[in-house]
């Protein structure tokens, strides 16, 4: 295929600026599907990105266009997950393009994802198409928006192209501005074969399906290929692309985008952004790649019932074939029992992991509140990396303790500095930067611990707000901090999945909140509950639940019958969620109280 | 507590294990769904009275009533009848004496039956309450729920104290000697003293039986509102729990026997109609929103009194919906009456019924409460302790799949 014939680009927008729709409304507009076969953001396949509306993983599609001249060009669209949780996404769905198309709101403007999207963009030198969105609503601002393109982010706003993707208007601008503005791939088709892998998953009847750029060279059913970061070989058995459906094609060559299946039987055997080449005819230099997301949050996963042990077992296992980026291992809990530590890249990578193993592998599950990881150095100078609060009494001769921090940003209509200033204090944060985008939007950043952003902070952020805040993180490092380990313990007994590591200064106000939380969260038993909040041996707060001395209906004759037993039966499915421990029963909710401790 | 059983162990009252020489015994019930007023605190199924659709119901009930004597009748004896409501009371006299006249044509009545209708004070006259016991009637149920003024008006009661005492002393009058009253407890703002002088109003009438509901705010009554909006609040569960005590013990030293959770009884004089449904019996219910129990299926009548009707002129049935539980839901029900029963219920009687080991089933919870002091066995039943009794809802949960 004619390079000068193809063009690659993603679209990068923040969260409900329109990526999707826009996506959906190209794959239309090139008759890529008819409108019959549309379902709503087709790109956003599993039904749990439906309900929330956000992408998670990334997907390509290879779509024709013949422009205004009667020129035929293929596109190959690479979309992208749309969260800070998968940010490292984004970043390698980047790396197979020349250009973006960046969707922004024209009624909300530049939003703090915006911003990091850009900067992503700009690392890969890629082209930027601005597409202002949603320009049918009332309240949307076009020339502002384009003034904060220029003024903050120093696009050429010349080049915008102005949209409601959900009308259907400006997407022909649209395809016409990536024909014009963005860039066609160079590479050499002589060369040997050189290519970028940029997403994988595990299809149950294909097993691993790779997404390729070639970069170089080209690619034919039946070469015998290379890895190079894993040192692996396999014969490519099928090359394609998805139009969306997927399309069987005989070879890819440079400048091409597609997908590769080569009889690779794990996941784990295909590294993201590895080099492919040709295992007879290799390349010289692989491309640089880029850095592995790891696991961020952690938290416990443990079935209600400990039959159902080797069912979460299995579900974990079957789940990691599709997402290499989340991270399991067997851990035993003296209250929970059996279960695993599992790492996530955020909290809403969490809570999908989460839903999934609840909605597609029907596990009962006990999630423990998420702690980010810490370094903990001990006197001679070795270091650990703590995932489990609970662990910390293993570790001896602790000399500091260190966590990670990150710099946040904060995009908020400018009334509401001073409530992010009260909320980003509270969470230890320091202001590092601040910033008028124009003369009612402030863009705010601070380093702040990340401890503090997984307890509940967007949520708080958002509320404190109205909702008009918008908020990006990125990782900056660790440093050492003054921490403690808070413990709960119910009727005198240690519950160690409920332990969490805090700050010092916080430690009361927190042990106190975390009591009183609990004190709601747990039912009333047969027996008083006392609630203890400790650091080491020392209680700092105590609450009780009252034990439950009379609970009997009054009344049961014929007609009650039915009524009161599907009554009991609801009570007991609920009874049959929670976990006990010792003797007390406790819900969800309790293990996720330090979660709401600071709301006010 | 007197633990004399209140059926004899050996008679089987399951309907399970049929004998075939004996007709078994089966329970009716007649709803009556009109009141003269809706009270703040009734989720019952009653209506207004409609003097246009009265008639029309009664004749509906005789139509359902035929049409089940055909399918039931041969091989059952009925041994309570119940009319219930709503207020039976505000019905015509001669409309009630021609349902029982019906019954008593369409079914095998024992001749020792039971047969019990609910009146509210101030609905019924002295020669009324003489033609039913006439008819046939022989036992009364007197919605009487307090003798304090200050009460009845909280309540939301049509009637006043001297209608009370005046309803019972005719009901005597008439030649009732099986006398239940109803009382209420818990009302907010009620001491101890004040509760107690209730027991001792109703224990002057020397009633065969009585029950004393805690007062409980239902789903979407009017109290339900009021609670809702601060207007209306509880005792504390302290206070109800210090009631219920004082009823045990002001009824139980004046000789009535505590036999289910609200009620009590002279020895002999147990609603016989009532322990049917609590040892998950078959009975028949006949009227709108009336359940029936029969063989292990349960269904239930259609709500509204103008829909059963309807329904009834249509097919001569007005089920609106039907149920027959799997085996462990079946034996959690009747773990659940059971349990409700002072006397608990007979592990013997369970395990013919359900045709399985009761120890194998539910060994381990029974030993789990039992360790907590809230179940005992004895003479092989499960019965609540008396810990248990007070977290009745709590123990049967255990048992509930």
């Amino acid at each position: 295929m004619n390079q000068r014939r193809i063009r690659n680009f993603s679209i990068i927008a923040h969260i409900d600026h329109g990526k999707s729709t826009l996506a959906d409304k190209l794959i239309l507009a090139t008759g890529g599907l008819q409108k019959r076969e549309m379902k709503d953001q087709v790109l956003d396949s599993m039904d749990l990105e439906r309900e929330r509306g956000i992408t998670i993983k990334a997907q390509t599609v290879r779509l024709q266009y013949q422009n205004d001249k009667g020129e035929k060009y293929t596109f190959n669209m690479i979309d992208t997950p749309g969260h800070v949780d998968f940010t490292y996404e984004v970043s390698r769905s980047l790396a197979a393009c020349e250009g973006v198309l960046l969707v922004v709101d024209a009624t909300q403007g530049i939003q703090a994802q915006t911003i990091a999207n850009v900067n992503l963009a700009a690392k890969n030198n890629l082209a930027i198409i601005p597409v202002i969105n949603k320009i049918d609503l009332p309240s949307a601002n076009a020339d502002s928006v384009k003034e904060q393109l220029e003024d903050i982010l120093q696009i050429e706003s010349d080049n915008a192209v102005l949209t409601s993707a959900k009308e259907g208007i400006g997407i022909h601008e649209v395809m016409e501005a990536v024909v014009k503005h963005i860039p066609h791939p160079i590479g050499d088709t002589e060369k040997p074969f050189k290519g970028l892998l940029f997403d994988s998953w595990y299809d149950s009847y294909r097993g691993v399906v790779v997404l390729i750029r070639v970069v170089e060279g080209s690619v034919q059913v039946g070469t015998r290929i290379h890895f190079m970061a894993n040192s692996t070989e396999f014969v490519v058995e099928e090359l394609g692309a998805f139009t969306p459906a997927p399309v069987r094609i005989q070879s890819l060559q440079a400048g091409e985008v597609g997908y590769l299946i080569a009889g690779i039987k794990q996941l784990d055997q295909t590294k993201i952004g590895d080099t492919i080449t040709d295992a007879s005819r290799p390349t010289e230099i692989p491309l640089p790649g880029y850095k592995e997301a790891k696991p961020m949050v952690f938290s416990g996963m443990y079935p209600i019932t400990g039959d159902q042990y080797e069912l979460l077992r299995d579900a974990l296992k079957k789940l990691k074939l599709n997402d290499a980026s989340f991270t399991y291992e067997p851990e035993t809990s003296q209250a929970l029992g059996f279960g695993f530590r599992c790492g996530f890249l955020g909290l809403l990578h969490m809570e999908i992991i989460r839903e999934r193993l609840e909605r597609e592998y029907s596990v009962d599950l006990l999630t423990t509140a998420p702690t980010v990881i810490y370094q903990i150095h001990s006197v001679d100078e070795s270091t650990v990396l703590l995932d489990n609060p609970s662990k910390l009494k293993e570790i001896r001769n602790i000399d500091h303790m260190e966590e990670p921090y990150v710099l946040g940003t904060i995009i908020v209509p400018e009334e509401f500095i001073g409530t992010i200033m009260v909320l980003a204090r509270e969470r230890r944060g320091v202001q590092t930067k601040m910033e008028y985008l124009n003369p009612k939007t402030v863009l705010l950043q601070y380093e702040l611990p990340f401890g503090e952003i997984v307890l509940d902070f967007y949520d708080q952020l958002k509320s404190s707000t109205k909702g008009y805040a918008s908020f990006d993180y990125e990782f900056l490092d660790f440093r050492t901090s003054n921490l403690a380990k808070l413990d709960i313990l119910l009727n005198g007994e240690l519950v160690d999945a409920l332990s969490v590591i805090v700050h010092k200064d916080k430690a009361y106000y927190q042990g106190r909140e975390l009591a009183k939380k609990l004190k709601e969260k747990i039912p009333r038993q047969m027996f008083e509950v006392v609630i203890q909040a400790a650091i080491g041996s020392k209680v700092i707060a105590r609450e009780s639940i009252k034990a439950l001395r009379k609970n009997v209906l009054a009344k049961c004759y014929g007609g009650d019958i039915t009524r009161k037993r599907k009554l009991l039966e609801k009570q007991k499915a609920g009874k049959k969620k929670m976990k006990l421990v010792g003797k007390v029963e406790i819900p969800q909710e309790a293990f996720l109280a330090v979660l709401r401790t600071d709301g006010k | 507590m007197n633990q004399k059983m209140l059926t004899d162990p050996n008679e089987n009252v399951s309907g399970g294990n049929v004998n075939t020489l004996r007709p078994q015994p089966l329970g009716l019930y007649i709803h009556i769904p009109y009141c003269i007023h809706k009270c703040g605190y009734c989720d019952f199924n009653s209506h207004l009275i409609d003097q246009g659709e009265m008639g029309a119901y009664v004749d509906a009930l005789l139509v359902e009533m035929d049409h089940y004597a055909q399918s039931h009748s041969s091989d059952r004896e009925v041994q309570t009848l119940f009319l219930g409501g709503g207020t039976p009371t505000t019905l015509p006299i001669p409309q009630l004496v021609r349902i029982l006249e019906s019954a008593e044509k369409n079914f095998c009545f024992a001749s020792n039956s039971e047969i019990t209708f609910e009146a509210n004070p101030a609905t019924i006259g002295q020669n009324q309450l003489k033609s039913l016991r006439q008819a046939g009637y022989n036992r009364i149920s007197v919605g009487v729920q307090s003798f304090n003024k200050t009460e009845l008006t909280l309540l939301d009661r049509a009637h006043g104290v001297e209608e009370i005492h005046c309803t019972i002393d005719r009901a005597r009058g008439a030649g009732f000697d099986n006398l239940s009253l109803d009382l209420i407890f818990a009302i907010p703002g009620q001491t101890l003293e004040r509760w107690e002088d209730n027991l001792r109003l109703a224990l002057d009438k020397n009633p065969q039986h009585l029950s004393t509901y805690n007062l409980t705010i239902e789903p979407e009554t009017a109290f339900w509102k009021l609670q809702s909006r601060g207007k209306l609040t509880m005792p504390n569960e302290e206070h109800q729990l210090a009631l219920y005590r004082r009823t045990l013990e002001v009824l139980e030293s004046a000789g009535l026997r505590h036999y289910e959770i609200s009620n009590f009884a002279r020895p002999g004089r147990e609603c016989r109609h009532n322990i049917t449904y609590w040892q998950n019996g078959n009975s028949l219910g006949f009227g709108a929103g009336a359940s029936s129990f029969l063989d292990g299926t349960r269904h239930k009548n259609i709500n509204l009194p103008a829909r059963y009707i309807k329904e009834i002129n249509k097919q001569r049935t007005a089920v609106e919906s039907q149920e027959s539980l799997k085996p462990r839901r079946a034996m959690g029900e009747s773990l659940m009456l059971g349990l409700r029963l002072l006397e608990g219920i007979s592990i013997q009687q369970f395990e013919e019924r359900f045709q399985t080991s009761f120890d194998q089933a539910f060994g381990d919870i029974v030993s789990s409460l039992q360790k907590k002091d809230l179940v005992t066995i004895e003479q092989n039943r499960l019965r609540l302790s008396e810990k248990g009794l007070f977290l009745a809802d709590s123990v049967i949960l255990e048992f509930i799949a």
